[in-house]
């Protein structure tokens, strides 16, 4: 049984399993962006076709986000992360703790970076200055010494060994918030006329009737539109009700939410709610004006048998802004029709009809709003997550842990070594080595250090083995 | 509606298309005579191009308020096509001052020019300053736009970059291992190439993450499955492999290059491809 567990531990701590469900994830996650998601069956089955539509349908790809196999690989890509982790943090934690301060001749020969430097001085003169030295660049040069010889060792990005711990932890968090806010959350929406209150709203996956603890009443709904005709901004007063008593009120806009008691309303949509009315002024020379209010197709008696109707109406005509379509008809037939103006009255001379003039004032169109009501008690830990991938994605990046010894044999023979290796990222650390190296020689050239050392000669002016 | 002051800000943005043009010619002369002047050249036009463009973006921005309409230029495919230049452009600036690989100009200045020119001469892509739709009307548009963009930045620099890699590697190849001296070399230019995917990732992982954050405010929902967030999360996935490729493999050079450029494909859908092909809330692409 342990022998089971155990290779299914080590099945699910492995990098190359990360990889294999990151792309099967990528690949999938394709799929749902070529095939429309959510859309109608009706509109699926005019799309594919019938036989197309039932395969697809079987592999959940019109809602493939929810599907259990979709899931599946992130409960598993989930899983994974969470075993590395486990698996690699202690003896990370240890080796951050603890380091090597000290290293054996042929650890320090297999290194790649490796240089041998030479100084003329006397062997403490030249550990003391180190130390002293390469304080400015390195956090804490730690000197020891042993029956080989002393070795200075310098450290730098010890954080950067967490780093992507905490960015693998901080899926960890985000998944935690996913899992509260589908087991403790919702999201539905209703749409409400001016003066319409409900309690009851309908989800937006299940598509069932939920109630809320208030009733949620719309006292107004205003909208706002650019010449263009695209919306300006749409907002609606809201009241909040419990046993008719008005626990809270506010204007929410699109971007300007209500929240009470963890349940927040959103200005999400808005749409046209029945008949719209249109202003309309009749001036006549014997009759003077006469204000009209009219709703789309009703007819109107102008003269005897002839009446008017307003037909259509459009919020921005060709760019010259509201305009409606008068028909005339003469009993039950249309005649003619012809198109008024709001900002241009004079618009082809405004036509006269039946020697009435027409001049269109005002649409007031009804509308609806659209509201989206939801709760989701795991936002605050995905935020929380969120916040710390950035972090985990900081401390691995913009930093990394490389390790340097100074390694300065018992019989001290004026050549020393300076080794050293980075966990990762060694392009980089082979520039910074160098530097390292360029800095050290310097500490150890004669015009930096005076009257205790001889100038070194030029044949052994640090040999570069290690590489070719 | 022509407003005289809406024609300044197009103005300064086609002449700066065209200084984009004139630093790209030098810089091809440079690659092609290999005189060192004529790279200095080109990256003092390029410079002038980016400040020409810089005062085109800012002169757009003060001309929307004299609309009324008031709000920064990246709302819209044009002026996500012009600010995506930009910031290329900046990243660009930015790497050489810190890097000093003028070579690179060459592409940059290019890719600066192609995504200026397809905003301002292709009859679909629209230069009207247009008003917001209210829900973009959100102090999460700035930050979510501009930390995105950066890291589109980020990511197009380490896609030349790892061209110019391949470049070299097969030159070196197929000369019995001599160095094309012109270009850095490719240690340099695989290590640049790294170093930018890994800020392109972190700066695309801020705009995933203010993304998330604006749609919870907006809509009370941080992820909904729309295609650019999808889209976006893939590239950031892509790359997540790239750096544990990198990190626990030891892949770098050759591969690594390949697998950057082609990376860039990721992006480069992810902010045109989704919204010309697919559809979806990001509407700029509607247009």
């Amino acid at each position: 049984m342990d022998k089971v567990l155990d290779r299914i531990w080590r099945f699910f701590s492995s990098v190359k399993l990360a990889i294999v469900l990151i792309i099967s994830i990528v690949a999938t996650a394709i799929i749902g962006t070529v095939i429309q998601q959510g859309l109608p069956v009706e509109t699926y089955v005019r799309h594919y076709g019938a036989s197309t539509y039932r395969l697809l349908h079987f592999f959940d790809l019109f809602d493939m986000y929810h599907s259990w196999w979709f899931e599946l690989l992130l409960i598993l890509f989930i899983v994974n992360v969470t075993v590395c982790t486990l698996e690699r943090l202690p003896a990370i934690f240890k080796m951050v703790s603890k380091p090597k301060l000290k290293i054996p001749m042929e650890k320090i020969n297999a290194f790649k970076e490796r240089q041998t430097v030479s100084y003329g001085g006397r062997k403490e003169a030249l550990i003391a200055s180190l130390v002293d030295r390469l304080k400015e660049s390195y956090r804490r040069p730690v000197h020891t010494s042993s029956e080989e010889g002393d070795f200075i060792y310098l450290e730098k990005g010890r954080i950067a060994r967490f780093g992507p711990y905490v960015t693998h932890l901080s899926l960890i968090i985000i998944f935690i918030g996913v899992l509260v806010g589908s087991f403790l959350g919702f999201d539905a929406y209703v749409n409400l006329s001016p003066g319409d209150a409900t309690d009851i709203v309908r989800t937006t996956r299940g598509n069932q009737d939920l109630t809320l603890p208030f009733t949620i009443k719309c006292n107004d709904f205003h909208i706002e539109f650019y010449d263009s005709g695209i919306p300006k901004a749409y907002k609606s007063d809201l009241s909040l009700l419990r046993d008719n008593r008005q626990i809270a009120r506010k204007v929410i806009d699109v971007n300007q939410p209500l929240t009470y008691r963890g349940i927040t309303i959103y200005q999400a949509s808005y749409g046209q709610a029945g008949a719209s009315d249109f202003s309309i002024v009749l001036t006549s020379s014997n009759d003077g004006e006469e204000d009209l209010s009219l709703a789309r197709n009703q007819l109107f008696p102008l003269k005897g048998d002839i009446s008017i109707a307003v037909l259509d109406y459009s919020r921005n005509y060709q760019g010259f802004g509201p305009t409606i379509l008068v028909g005339v008809y003469k009993g039950q037939k249309l005649q003619s029709t012809s198109i008024y103006l709001e900002k241009y009255p004079d618009f082809h001379g405004a036509e006269k009809i039946e020697g009435y003039g027409i001049r269109f004032i005002k649409a007031h169109e009804s509308y609806y709003t659209g509201l989206q009501v939801a709760k989701d008690p795991g936002a605050p830990y995905v935020a929380g997550g969120a916040i710390v991938l950035i972090i985990g994605l900081l401390m691995s990046f913009f930093s990394y842990r490389r390790r340097v010894w100074l390694f300065i044999p018992e019989k001290f023979d004026g050549t020393f070594t300076v080794a050293g290796v980075a966990d990762r990222n060694k392009y980089s650390f082979e520039f910074e080595f160098e530097k390292l190296v360029g800095s050290i020689r310097e500490i150890c050239s004669p015009t930096v250090e005076g009257k205790d050392t001889v100038p070194p000669s030029p044949s052994d002016k640090g040999t570069k083995d290690g590489r070719r | 509606m022509v407003h005289a002051g809406s024609m300044i800000n197009t103005l300064l943005l086609s002449i700066a298309t065209f200084v984009y043009v004139g630093s790209m010619f030098f810089y091809l002369f440079g690659l092609v005579f290999k005189k060192k002047f004529l790279d200095a050249a080109g990256f003092a036009v390029f410079v002038g191009a980016f400040l020409i463009e810089t005062a085109g973006l800012i002169a757009r921005w003060v001309e929307s308020y004299h609309l009324q309409y008031g709000h920064i230029p990246i709302t819209n495919l044009y002026e996500s096509l012009i600010f995506l230049s930009w910031t290329i452009a900046l990243t660009y600036i930015i790497v050489d001052l810190r890097y000093k690989i003028r070579k690179l100009g060459f592409p940059i200045s290019l890719a600066a020019f192609v995504f200026m020119a397809y905003a301002s001469f292709s009859p679909s892509v629209s230069s009207r300053i247009e008003p917001l739709v209210p829900a973009l009307k959100s102090n999460w548009l700035i930050f979510h736009v501009v930390t995105s963009f950066f890291g589109y930045g980020a990511f197009a620099m380490a896609f030349g970059a790892s061209i110019f890699y391949l470049i070299s590697d097969w030159y070196t190849k197929h000369t019995n291992g001599k160095v094309l001296s012109y270009l850095p070399s490719v240690r340099v230019l695989d290590d640049i190439s790294y170093k930018l995917i890994i800020v392109g990732e972190v700066l695309l992982a801020i705009g995933i993450v203010t993304g998330a954050a604006w749609a919870d405010y907006a809509w009370g929902r941080y992820w909904s499955w729309d295609p650019k967030e999808t889209w976006s999360l893939i590239t950031f996935l892509i790359y997540v492999v790239y750096i544990h490729l990198r990190y626990s493999w030891g892949w770098h050079g050759r591969a690594a290059a390949i697998f950057a450029i082609v990376g860039f494909l990721f992006v480069l859908f992810t902010y045109l491809g989704v919204n010309l092909v697919l559809s979806g809330l990001h509407s700029y692409g509607s247009t």
